[in-house]
């Protein structure tokens, strides 16, 4: 490679370098801090490229910083959002009040159903299951017995259905029942015409 | 491990135990640089807020447990930061991007002349034309100081891959600010 060759080449190795890094030798890469240590003081347009990216990195330097009014408005919401929550892993005993949540109703609520599976029994459920069969059991033996139809009479002759006679005493349809409140309105209906 | 990172060490162990003040020191100390983070890879003020607010937030949250290292907390606030700003660029969720910056609150002082403002508005305005990617490689790069390959694990590329971005990033800012380069070149010559 002549003279010449090497310097294009160093230039624009250097080019590449100064876009990558900037101007900042010490962001460079050890290798590349030799190589171009002797590159930069020997050659004046490698000299002037390094000028140019430290311009660069000057003006870069120059980018506004947030204003302080702003960042202490921020600072307020931050300080404010951050008392609404607890830290994680934070014990109310050594919390300080002003970082007590105010209104605890809801998470009151929510710890109350965290802690009532724990307190109450697994089987909690037993009394209703035991209603449930009591009510099976007598439901089958009254009707083995017989009486549902008397139940059902009695139920026939209250509602006026059937009288209390010996001689219209017998079964008594139970749709009839259901149907009893149709009845009396078309009755009605019919007395009005 | 030094003394900001040692602080910062007992600030998140009180700030676990619920301690306000504590969690407001850590607020005090590091919000600036994450909302500017944030900023600059978002582009949109109100976005950047937003996700600044979530990253101090986590922090609160999972204070306890949180190992800071030597470097203190600063590196695992700019990677929850980076991160967030990450999946909101990914999953679309962006508000209308502004492309002029907005009018600053902030009166001018002995310190940031009118032209110096001036200025930092075309620096914002180049930096914010940049493509997403483009722009999240440079702020973490140039920015946030993190290495070539920090940048890719937060961005979920490879090392050339950022190598790229970096590199059209900077072509396309050069191209931008060429008046302002200029003037800089011929203010402070190469020796």
């Amino acid at each position: 490679m002549t003279k010449n060759n090497k310097q294009v080449a160093d230039r624009e190795a250097l080019e590449r370098l100064l876009e990558i890094y900037g101007a900042d030798r010490t962001r460079w890469p050890a290798r590349e801090r030799l190589r171009f240590a002797s590159v930069i003081s020997d050659d004046d347009a490698a000299s002037h490229m390094l000028a140019e990216a430290q311009a660069l990195d000057t003006l870069l330097d120059r980018a506004s910083r947030p204003s302080d009014a702003a960042v202490e408005a921020l600072k307020d919401r931050i300080m404010a959002a951050a008392m609404r929550e607890p830290p994680a892993k934070v014990s109310v005993a050594t919390r300080p009040a002003a970082s007590i949540r105010p209104a605890a109703s809801v998470t009151s609520i929510w710890s109350r159903r965290r802690v009532l599976p724990a307190i109450a029994p697994r089987f909690a459920e037993w009394p209703a299951a035991a209603v449930l069969a009591a009510s099976l059991v007598v439901g089958v033996m009254l009707g083995s017995a017989g009486t549902f139809d008397a139940t059902m009479s009695q139920m026939a002759q209250v509602a006026g259905l059937q009288s209390a006679a010996p001689d219209s005493a017998g079964t008594v349809d139970s749709a009839q029942l259901a149907l009893g409140d149709e009845i009396d309105s078309q009755y009605q209906y019919e007395d009005l015409l | 491990m030094g003394a900001v990172a040692s602080d910062d060490a007992a600030l998140v162990a009180a700030a676990a135990k619920g301690d306000a003040d504590a969690f407001r020191t850590l607020v005090d100390r590091h919000l600036s640089s994450v909302l500017a983070v944030a900023r600059r890879m978002l582009r949109d003020d109100a976005e950047a807020e937003d996700v600044a607010q979530e990253t101090l937030l986590r922090l609160w949250r999972s204070a306890d447990g949180l190992d800071v290292g030597a470097m203190g907390l600063r590196p695992w606030l700019r990677r929850v930061v980076s991160n967030l700003c990450v999946d909101r660029m990914r999953s679309g969720k962006r508000l209308t991007v502004v492309e002029e910056l907005p009018e600053r609150a902030e009166p001018a002082t002995q310190h940031t002349s009118l032209e110096a403002q001036d200025a930092s508005r075309r620096v914002d305005a180049a930096l914010k034309a940049l493509p997403d990617r483009q722009r999240t490689a440079l702020t973490l790069f140039h920015y946030e100081g993190l290495s070539q390959v920090e940048v890719g694990q937060i961005m979920g590329i490879s090392d050339e891959a950022v190598e790229s971005l970096l590199a059209r990033a900077r072509r396309s800012l050069k191209a931008a600010l060429r008046e302002e380069l200029q003037e800089l070149l011929s203010d402070n010559p190469p020796e």
